[in-house]
């Protein structure tokens, strides 16, 4: 076994094992369950030695190129075999490292925030077995083992959307999440079929090299297909509604799954397959489309939530949208930098949320509890995430303060700061599709929708910032004393809090704009380094303006993004969230009470799925299920009862007619054997 | 001699092993004496098989008894199913006034008649043992004779038994009639002419009677849910797996060649002359075996239903006959004989903990919450019955199913899925009612329910848990595999 094997082996086994040792051993034994921390730091070594794994394998792969590792024959079936496989190149490995790298801090991170939780043995397997099944699904080699990890991290996330599963409203998140996902997993499957019937492999490399073969309507299906599979594992429009829900699992899951890493995979599949996708402008085209709707919907949205994971929730679910934009407008490069920037300032932001739900937490139970009963019963159902109780954080938790600053500006796209650079990238993209041949003018239209929604990014989460860190605690109000609980997050929360601050600031400058140095040298420039490693996997549309346009959407996006802090600041700076928001909603009218009520999407699948379903399920299908069905299994169940009663007469301690049925059976064996044979079987 | 003794040698040592705890009963010893020394006894006798096993067939005593691969092989099986009833049952009976040394005793009579039975080469040698099996089993199965469902058990044996023996001896004239011999070889080496003649046919299916007796195959399986309600729950085990062991490895060797030679003579290749009446009887045992254990309301019961069904099963081995169908025989054998005896035991061990009066199904309620572990070892047994992979019971269903198809026989197959089908929903229900069901009467119980297992049921839990997982995937895992071993017996 070659190193880069036993390498490949180690960071796609250990987080199993992990998981395995993790869960076993707190099934195993409720006192070893009470050592949470030693959990948590097996957890994390789990995912931090994969992460070096990788980057071993990384410089394998940037000094002799991608390969393969073959683990032998998954399905052998006749005409077609699927052999269990995993592609080490620069894609996988770029999400790997996103993956573990970030993993590895959401680890540490949640060493601090579970460690009062009874299920923390349970939340770190369910962690590690997450790690595992993205980790399957950015390796693997085919559609079939992608799909495993597809399936496995869908079944993560169920796991710990529902980790508090006392509560109803937790476990119908995670029933929420988990259908809309069938949904997308549905349609990904008919798709493999399809390209299983049509090119006979789901192996990358054969799929690539024969889409040629494919005709247009195929690849227009499969190209569909796939992309309603992304559309639910992604949270897109029309499937995102179970994003904002999923918030109900702990804050790091949230961070590292329904933001960083698994929301991203319906990404990654579609930029493993842009080769394929290119051929199809028009799947191009739907896919510009929902992700432009679905970032402008959710950025409306998340302007008016008060819950602070909601906010966040909506504008990863925005964020998502700029993705698929940058899709559709064949900037896979652009994707793919962004799901790395974007995973670095949103995983920052959750973890600084958690971090201020922590504190609120916290300090109204702390406040509560000096509280006689009956005194202030207006105090017993307070939110500890609800924004309209916090401001003047910043006094009482300067770290997360500040790191919560740098993420608001890195997903603002202040530069230098992360979030600019590859938001500028897509944005530009899409102008340059937009200039171009095939549907142009709405590209155009996009490419607008795609600017004011950078201007409203900026803008809600400067108010997010502004409402929870600035002005004077409004906690007190609710619950009188209660500010002087308050208190900075342990240092395994707050290690990965700057960690991630740093990342935020700097990941952006693996991908600078090559036009800027070209436009002053005149020589092609290759400063755009995320760009020379992956482009042998994404195979990026061409940007065909002259550098002066691009240098005036350059401007163009500076501008739209200060913008929109300074507005926002001017707005919300001072705590005055309240005076704005009202004024917002009279300027806006009903507009900005569909923002508030999320355009009523939840109620729409209520009325136009949810209760037809049960119509069916109540007036048709059971009483099919009972009287047909449940007929026949009654019929049964009466007969073998009936016989059994019959049986149990003959059985009233009778010998005699045991022996009757003996006698029978002689007769009829006797019978039989002097017919001779009358049944055969081969021929 | 001294060769014919050797072979003959895990015989011996059970039988001289029940001489001696019949000695030591009459000198009242301790159980802490008994136990023991029958376990060293077994032990031997198991060492002795397995060695034999991996040696080639051979025959002694003037062609009258057989040793070697096949034959050891399944003693090592009938042995083993010793060593855990015996395990079980000096923890189950403990206290009890029929737990006198002489249990220990008949189980070591019983496995010498069975050993006796699986190495006849001789229709003589073969009733003996058959017999010498099925005196102790009597006794055994009536051990609790102040009880009705004990003396019911005991006497209906008894009586049913005799009249199937009866037949076995009077096939065994006729065969004797027609050919002049009691040695197989002489049987399957008989000429057309005498194959042929009502004479013979009727001997070979008054010779079946007895085997599906002893087996419980429908219609000759009445007898077999009282008996195993009565007797005590560790002994039932024992005789539904190591008894029938004995008889499915004995007939195969005595009714595939005869079968063989038939079909050489009539039409090449295809049909034997026991075919119809064994397709007819594996079709009839597994439907009503499974169908009827729905209505079942005692977990004794139900196994004992489940293994008629499992009966059905086995017989369509003896349906295909192909040498595939022979090592899935044996491997369905071995896997049979680990979960059964599992069930058994649990639910040997469930009845003393919580003190039940019965085995009904309404006992096992609420279990579930105050055992969990324990209930997941029965559901193990239960699943592996059901044949969920990856368990023994999955893959042994599976290698005679694929014999079956293999050979052409795809009705009595789809017959044998749909049986198998309604079966899974009768072992569901037991891990269902143990889990999830609510009841009191576990819990308002007297005896401590914490009182966990003794070493003796955590030897054998373990041993069959082990077992059961472990033969359901070592045919996938590098090293050699039971399969490989059971193949070289052809």
């Amino acid at each position: 076994m070659s190193y880069t094997t036993l390498f490949a082996l180690v960071l796609l086994g250990l987080p199993a094992v992990g998981a395995l040792t993790l869960g076993v051993g707190g099934l195993s034994n409720a006192s070893l369950r009470q050592k949470r921390t030693t959990f948590g730091v097996l957890a994390t070594a789990a995912v931090y030695i994969p992460f070096l794994a990788t980057l071993y394998l990384g410089w394998n792969v940037f000094q002799s190129g991608a390969f393969t590792v073959n683990f032998g024959t998954f399905i052998d079936a006749g005409r077609w075999s699927v052999d269990l496989a995993y592609l080490i190149d620069p894609l996988s490995i770029t999400m790997a490292l996103v993956i573990t790298g970030i993993g590895t801090l959401i680890h540490i991170y949640s060493i601090g925030y579970m460690s009062h939780d009874q299920g923390a043995w349970r939340f770190f397997a369910y962690l590690n077995l997450f790690i595992f099944a993205m980790l399957q699904l950015v390796m693997a080699d085919n559609l079939l083992v992608l799909f495993i990890g597809w399936e496995g991290v869908g079944l993560a996330s169920y796991l710990l959307i529902g980790f508090w599963f006392k509560k109803r409203t937790n476990t119908n998140a995670a029933n929420k999440a988990f259908i809309f996902n069938r949904i997308g997993d549905f349609a990904f499957l008919v798709a493999m079929f399809l390209l299983l019937q049509e090119v006979g492999t789901l192996q990358f490399s054969g799929l690539l090299e024969n889409v040629g073969m494919m005709s247009q309507d195929t690849l227009f299906w499969v190209g569909l297909l796939v992309l309603i599979g992304a559309t639910g594992k992604s949270a897109q429009f029309p499937l995102f509604v179970w994003l904002p829900d999923a918030m109900a699992g702990p804050t790091p899951v949230s961070a590292l799954i329904h933001a960083a890493t698994m929301v991203t995979s319906g990404l990654y599949l579609i930029t493993r397959l842009s080769p394929m996708f290119v051929l199809s402008p028009e799947v191009m085209m739907i896919m510009a489309v929902i992700g432009a709707l679905t970032a402008f919907i959710a950025a409306t949205i998340a302007l008016t939530e008060y819950d602070i994971k909601k906010v966040l929730a909506y504008s990863t679910v925005s964020q998502l949208g700029f993705m698929f934009l940058a899709l559709g407008s064949g900037a896979f490069v652009a994707a793919i930098f962004h799901v790395v920037t974007h995973a670095f300032f949103k995983a920052l932001l959750f973890l600084g949320s958690g971090s201020v739900i922590h504190n609120m937490e916290h300090a109204i139970e702390k406040t509560r509890g000096k509280i006689k009963v009956g005194e202030n019963d207006g105090a017993t159902d307070l939110d500890p995430q609800d924004i309209r109780l916090m401001g003047g954080l910043r006094h009482s938790m300067p770290i997360t303060f500040r790191t919560f600053w740098i993420g608001t500006l890195a997903i603002a796209g202040i530069p230098p700061l992360a979030g600019f650079f590859s938001k500028d990238e897509i944005l530009m993209h899409t102008f340059s599709m937009g200039v171009g041949e095939f549907a142009g003018p709405l590209y155009m239209v996009l490419w607008a929708v795609g600017m004011g929604t950078a201007f409203l990014t900026a803008f809600y989460m400067v108010r997010l910032t502004a409402t929870t860190f600035h002005g004077e605690s409004r906690l007190d109000a609710a619950l009188p004393g209660a500010s002087s609980a308050f208190h900075e997050s342990p240092r395994t929360m707050t290690f990965p809090l700057w960690k991630l601050a740093i990342g935020s600031i700097i990941i952006g400058w693996i991908g600078l704009p090559n036009f800027v140095v070209e436009s002053l040298t005149g020589q092609e420039a290759h400063i755009h380094l995320l760009k020379e490693w992956i482009y042998a996997q994404a195979a990026d549309l061409k940007v065909t303006l002259s550098y002066a346009t691009e240098w005036a959407l350059l401007a163009g996006s500076i501008v739209v993004a200060t913008m929109g802090v300074f507005v926002g600041w001017r707005s919300y700076g001072n705590g005055q969230w309240e005076q704005t928001d009202n004024m917002l909603q009279a300027r806006f009218g009903e507009l900005y009470n569909t923002f508030r009520e999320r355009y009523l999407l939840d109620e729409f699948y209520e009325k136009v799925v949810g209760e037809p379903v049960q119509w069916i399920s109540k007036n048709i299908l059971e009483p099919v299920d009972r009287i047909g069905i449940g007929g026949i299994v009654a019929f049964f169940g009466a007969t073998t009862r009936v016989s059994g009663g019959v049986l149990r007469i003959l059985q009233a301690g009778l010998i005699t007619n045991y022996a009757v049925f003996i006698l029978l059976g002689v007769l009829f064996v006797l019978a039989m054997m002097i017919l001779g044979p009358v049944v055969g079987g081969t021929p | 001699m001294t060769t014919d003794l050797l072979a003959f040698l895990p015989g011996l040592l059970t039988a001289i092993g029940g001489l001696v705890i019949m000695i030591l009963g009459a000198f009242r010893a301790k159980k802490q004496v008994v136990v023991p020394s029958t376990l060293l006894f077994l032990l031997g006798a198991f060492g002795v098989a397995i060695w034999q096993a991996s040696m080639p067939t051979s025959v002694a005593f003037s062609d009258m008894v057989r040793s070697g691969s096949f034959a050891s092989f399944l003693i090592a099986i009938i042995v083993f199913a010793g060593i855990v009833t015996t395990l079980v049952n000096q923890e189950v009976m403990q206290g009890r006034r029929a737990h006198s040394p002489e249990v220990y005793a008949m189980i070591l009579f019983a496995i010498t008649g069975m050993i006796t039975f699986v190495s006849s080469n001789h229709l003589l040698l073969l009733f003996v043992g058959l017999e010498t099996m099925s005196i102790a089993l009597y006794v055994l199965a009536g051990l609790y004779k102040n009880e009705r469902h004990g003396v019911e058990a005991g006497l209906k044996y008894f009586i049913l038994g005799a009249f199937a023996s009866g037949f076995l001896l009077y096939g065994m004239s006729f065969v004797y009639g027609a050919t002049g011999s009691l040695h197989f070889q002489a049987l399957a080496l008989a000429s057309p002419e005498v194959t042929q003649t009502l004479f013979f046919r009727a001997g070979i299916g008054l010779m079946l009677v007895g085997f599906f007796f002893k087996v419980s195959a429908v219609p000759f399986h009445m007898w077999t849910p009282d008996v195993y309600q009565g007797s005590p729950t560790a002994i039932s085990g024992f005789m539904s797996t190591a008894s029938k062991v004995a008889a499915f490895g004995a007939f195969w060797v005595l009714l595939t060649p005869i079968s063989f030679s038939v079909d050489a003579s009539t039409q090449a290749g295809s049909g034997s002359m026991a075919i119809s009446a064994l397709y007819w009887i594996s079709i009839l045992s597994m439907v009503v075996g499974n169908l009827t254990s729905i209505a079942q309301q005692d977990l004794k019961r139900i196994l004992g239903f489940s293994s008629i069904g499992h009966a059905g099963y086995l017989l369509m081995g003896f349906v295909v006959a192909t040498p595939q169908a022979f090592t899935a025989m044996l491997f369905y054998l071995v896997a049979y004989t680990l979960m059964n005896l599992g069930a058994f035991a649990m639910i040997a061990h469930f009845e003393r903990t919580f003190g039940w009066t019965d085995a009904s199904m309404d006992q096992l309620k609420g279990v579930g919450r105050i055992a969990p572990r324990r209930v997941a070892l029965l559901s193990l047994f239960m699943l592996s019955l059901a044949g969920f992979p990856p368990l023994a019971g999955f893959f042994g269903k599976y290698l005679v199913f694929s014999a079956a198809i293999e050979a052409g026989f795809v009705t009595l197959t789809v017959v044998a899925i749909l049986s198998a089908i309604v079966g899974a929903f009768v072992y569901l229900r037991v891990i269902g009612q143990a889990y999830f069901e609510q009841g009191e009467s576990a819990e308002s119980q007297s005896v401590d329910p914490q009182k966990g297992m003794g070493w003796g049921m955590v030897i054998a839990a373990s041993l069959l848990a082990a077992g059961t997982i472990h033969f359901g995937i070592d045919a996938l895992m590098p090293w050699p595999s039971l399969l490989d071993w059971v193949n070289g017996f052809m």
